[in-house]
């Protein structure tokens, strides 16, 4: 099979940009109703359960209410930004997914397809360049709204999600350094070759997710909304679909982060332990390794979706388990912990790969075993930081605090 | 409705009081000529009068000297029929573990005396209530505002006798008033900074930069105000300058509806107060009536009445670790707490028919007796709530959010607390060991095996830690009280307070004649007066009782654990953040209701 011809690629993108965009619609009103379940099982309810079995048609209910819903604009609000907001904390959420590929390419009578919308030679540059473009609408929403609380929730918004991309950014140079190249299909690959780079590059993928939790504003980050101090933050004065679109915003960030995690540190669309996807495209567009076939294709999208679920599991469990943090301790915990500590991760990276690369380990999965040995003694120490003798040395805990209640006879 | 009057002593004077109370004995050679009178209340506690112009003078001495340190109460007292407006403070020695009361009778028309704000800032919210409902006007007071009715209220001082229940004004004309007002003038910076004591800082011009500081309005309708209450903030970035608590908007007048009703019908308006907690609220209101009365009720009703204190000690602690999780942002122990918080309504329903209001004392006794198999039932709830209780720690106390969000927040010393009138696991939490079921006992919890639980350094931690230990000790409490519940009657034998049984109302002349009695007149309580005192969940409810020996009192008075706590809150996050003064208002527990009253 050689490459599409034109006509077949326009086709073929044309179909891939309806199915994976109409795909995650439906998967991020999934989440929606994935959250409420998950939240109601976490805290022994029931859930929506009135909308079809089991609630779920919930999100298609919600959807109908939020559209026959009044669209109430706030007086002396900005129009023209509050309008906007939604939209533009929306676009990029949703546009971010073009750059992931989702499973095997996927074999046609007129080609091999790739399952990704746009393989972009910036690859994840993309996704940072979008991501970062959300806060606008966070921003413009808090302040066009003429709210007090809004306006706090956008400067809360403003200030957590432009630290905390320093420390995304920061948190994808190990990768960068691992794999050369930024393209997501090709860290795929690389992945299917050595090993996942979770292992090799443990303390990465902590920050990364702790990163993208901040990024996300969920919980424990939610210093936007937090919905005890300010209401609901930068959206407390928006109704109906105006509010609808900051909520798919938040949940398709949401999906898209699991995505991500799966695609960088999980390998991807990768099935464990065998072969038969190991499919490579040479740059001639013949075909290296395994034979492509449209039941790979989707066993390969089955076990990319299985990772993402996992890591949207991973959201919702940390939301409704732990308490919200306090706005400067989120600052703090950017600046002060996140940022120093991966300036150092990526140094001691460097220079365990400078030593490897002299030691003339070429790069497999003894060269990724070696790093996740460093990887692993890094995450026990920072670990132990980070617990100061609260769990780990549990019993030291409560001596440490003679307030502990004294009791009085 | 005339106003009722009091006939000349309404209390008697023993002679032996003087002799028998040093402290007392101390005052009266100090300052001779300033006390008028001493004299002892139903309860045998002392009662001394002395002269307006010096009572700042008897109240320092007796604060620095005599170590009267906890300001419980200061309220006004109003007998009608020409007798003078009097201002009670009610004062407790921490060291000595006793009480006092001091009166000093003002004129009707403009009645001053000295503020006691100097000496507590407890008296701040205490005094602006003795204004707003008597119009006592302290002197040296840095905020004599109304509090529970609107500032611009112009009906005169509802408290006194000579104000009709329903006030002066129509209907009409009070919305019209209320309305009046230019609501902008209400959102202006030095409108809202109102009170003017702590100095409000304006930003300084910083390099042409023209910056203010930012009010923010957090209420009446806030997800986090539990109830409705408004906090004036004045923020520099998140950071609260000053905060001014709005109360009032609940305000029922339940002292002023006390007045008008009998001794028995007060009891539903009890529970109304504090909804958290009803049970506790309708004991100590009923143990005060019968302390003026001078009858003991029987043991069984001791015991159920501790059963019931605590189960809403519980419950009203569930609820309040609930809503701070909530508030510092972990829903998920509040659907904990609430599922148990379910299990004692169940409980209530069964006892007492409603789940909420209970009314289910009565004074000499209970409504009725507990019905068969209640008791197994709260012996269930004993045995299997600790497991709900351990996982709600688990989620919370040692967690590093938790533990970041509340250690160090909203911190006060022993002395401060005192000072400012905090009270119950707040009080405690900052390392005070007052606990009124320890140091004045009552129904008998001397002879209850239970630990007082203490904190440290009184910040959002401690009182959470307070808190979750108090609910243990009330399950000691519980398992004590049921493995001795007595048989024999829950009500006093006697016909003059409590209703005689159906079969003697129907078969004996004796009872249908006290039956007609009770039911057409009420009880009568002979002259008097008492200051009891409980330990609700929310720290000591103090309940000052008044009668002359008719069938209605001359004055209930509720002195509310939440409305001294509530006080409390502007000194408690000054310089703190927005989040952390979420926080600190979660972990003070307040129920507006009895806020408000």
């Amino acid at each position: 099979m050689g490459p599409l011809s034109t006509t077949a690629f326009i086709i073929s993108a044309v179909a891939k940009v309806l199915v994976i965009f109409v795909g995650w619609l439906i998967v991020v009103a999934g989440v929606t109703l994935a959250e409420r379940k998950i939240a109601a099982w976490i805290q022994d309810r029931s859930g929506p359960n009135r909308v079809g079995p089991w609630g779920i048609f919930q999100p298609i209910a919600d959807g109908i209410k939020n559209f026959a819903k009044e669209e109430h604009i706030p007086g002396g609000a900005s129009r023209w930004l509050f309008f906007l907001a939604p939209i533009i904390s929306m676009f990029p959420a949703f546009v971010v997914i073009a750059v992931i590929p989702v499973a095997a390419p996927l074999p046609t009578p007129w080609g091999l397809v790739e399952v990704i919308v746009a393989d972009l030679p910036i690859g994840f540059l993309f996704v940072m360049a979008l991501a970062s473009l959300g806060v606008y609408g966070l921003t413009l929403g808090g302040w066009a709204s003429n709210s007090k609380y809004s306006f706090l929730g956008g400067v809360r918004a403003s200030a957590q999600m432009i630290s905390y991309e320093v420390a995304l950014g920061l948190s994808l140079v190990p990768i960068f350094m691992l794999a050369g190249n930024v393209t997501l299909p090709e860290i795929v690959r690389q992945q299917q070759d050595a090993l996942w780079y979770v292992l090799p590059l443990m303390v990465g993928f902590l920050f990364f997710s702790v990163s993208y939790f901040a990024e996300t504003n969920r919980g424990p980050f939610d210093m936007p909304e937090a919905e005890s101090e300010l209401v609901y933050g930068f959206h407390t004065e928006y109704s109906a679909m105006r509010m609808a679109m900051f909520y798919l915003a938040e949940y398709a960030n949401m999906v898209t982060a699991s995505a991500l995690m799966a695609t960088f540190f999980f390998g991807g669309w990768d099935i464990p332990f065998w072969a038969g996807d190991n499919i490579g495209v040479a740059a001639d567009g013949s075909i290296i390794g395994a034979t492509p076939a449209w039941w790979v294709t989707l066993l390969t999208f089955a076990s990319f979706a299985a990772k993402t679920a996992f890591f949207i599991l991973v959201f919702i469990w940390v939301r409704w388990t732990i308490p919200r943090f306090r706005y400067d301790q989120v600052m703090a915990l950017g600046w002060k912990v996140l940022i120093p500590l991966l300036v150092v991760y990526i140094a001691v990276l460097g220079g365990a790969m400078l030593a490897l690369e002299a030691a003339g380990i070429e790069f497999g999965v003894r060269y990724a075993l070696s790093l996740a040995g460093i990887n692993l003694v890094l995450l026990l120490l920072i670990m132990f930081w980070l617990d100061r003798s609260r769990i780990v040395l549990g019993g030291a805990w409560r001596q440490a605090r003679p307030q502990q209640a004294r009791s009085r006879g | 409705m005339p106003p009722r009057t009091v006939s000349g002593k309404h209390m008697k004077v023993r002679a032996d009081a003087v002799s028998e109370r040093p402290d007392v004995a101390d005052v009266v050679a100090r300052f001779g000529d300033a006390i008028r009178s001493i004299e002892t209340d139903a309860a045998g506690e002392p009662v001394v009068n002395v002269d307006p112009e010096r009572s700042f003078e008897v109240l320092e001495y007796l604060r620095d000297s005599q170590g009267y340190d906890m300001l419980k109460d200061i309220t006004g007292l109003d007998l009608g029929g020409g007798h003078p407006l009097q201002v009670v403070y009610q004062l407790w020695s921490t060291r000595d573990s006793a009480p006092l009361r001091l009166k000093a009778a003002l004129p009707h028309d403009n009645p001053k005396l000295e503020s006691a704000f100097g000496l507590w800032r407890a008296s701040d919210w205490l005094e602006r209530e003795a204004y707003d409902m008597y119009g006592v006007i302290f002197e040296g007071h840095p905020d004599l505002r109304r509090i529970l009715m609107p500032e611009n209220y112009e009906e005169g001082y509802p408290l006194r006798k000579d104000f009709p229940l329903r006030g002066r004004f129509s209907r009409a004309e009070q919305t019209r008033l209320a309305l009046s007002r230019e609501m902008e003038d209400l959102y202006s910076l030095d409108e809202l900074a109102v009170s003017g004591r702590s100095g409000s800082r304006r930003a300084e011009p910083d390099e042409g930069l023209e910056t203010q500081n930012m009010i923010l309005n957090i209420g009446p309708q806030h997800p986090a105000t539990h109830g409705v209450l408004r906090l004036v903030c004045e923020l520099d970035g998140e950071t609260i300058v000053k905060c001014t608590p709005h109360i009032g908007y609940l305000h029922t007048g339940f002292e002023k509806l006390s007045e008008y009703r009998t001794w028995n019908q007060v009891i539903p308006l009890t529970d109304r107060m504090d909804y958290l907690a009803p049970m506790l609220y309708n004991i100590g209101y009923a143990l005060g009536v019968e302390e003026l009365l001078g009858i003991e009720i029987t043991p069984r009703c001791k015991v159920i009445r501790v059963i019931c204190s605590e189960l809403n000690r519980v419950l009203s602690h569930l609820i309040w670790v609930g809503t701070t999780a909530i508030d510092i942002g972990a829903m998920t122990p509040f659907l904990y707490t609430f599922e148990e918080r379910e299990r004692i309504y169940n409980l209530h329903e069964a006892y007492a028919g409603a789940r909420m209001t209970t009314s289910v004392s009565r004074v000499g006794g209970m409504m009725a007796d507990v019905p068969p198999g209640w008791l197994d039932s709260v012996r269930d709830f004993v045995e299997t709530f600790p497991n709900t209780l351990d996982e709600t720690e688990r989620l919370l106390t040692q967690n590093a959010i938790w533990v970041g969000r509340t250690q160090g927040v909203g911190a006060i010393g022993a002395e401060d607390a005192l000072n400012v009138g905090a009270c119950g696991p707040n009080l405690r939490a900052s390392g005070v060991a007052y606990d009124v079921r320890k140091d004045k006992p009552y129904l008998d919890y001397e002879t209850y095996d239970f630990d007082v639980p203490i904190g440290d350094h009184g910040d959002v931690y401690d009182r959470y830690l307070v808190r979750m230990e108090e609910m243990r000790q009330s399950l000691r409490i519980l398992e004590q009280a049921l493995d001795r519940v007595p048989d024999g009657p829950i009500n006093v034998d006697d016909p003059r307070v409590i209703l005689p049984p159906k079969s003697q109302v129907m078969g004996s002349i004796d009872g249908m004649i006290s039956h007609f009695k009770l039911v057409m007149e009420g009880l009568k309580v002979p002259a008097g007066e008492v200051w009891s005192s409980i330990e609700s969940s929310k720290g000591e409810l103090g309940f000052y009782l008044v009668a002359d020996g008719g069938p209605k009192p001359v004055r209930c008075r509720f002195r509310g654990p939440s409305f001294m706590n509530m006080s409390t809150l502007p000194c408690l996050v000054e310089g703190e953040l927005i989040a952390d003064l979420i926080a600190v208002n979660a972990s003070i527990d307040i129920v507006l209701g009895e806020i408000d009253r």
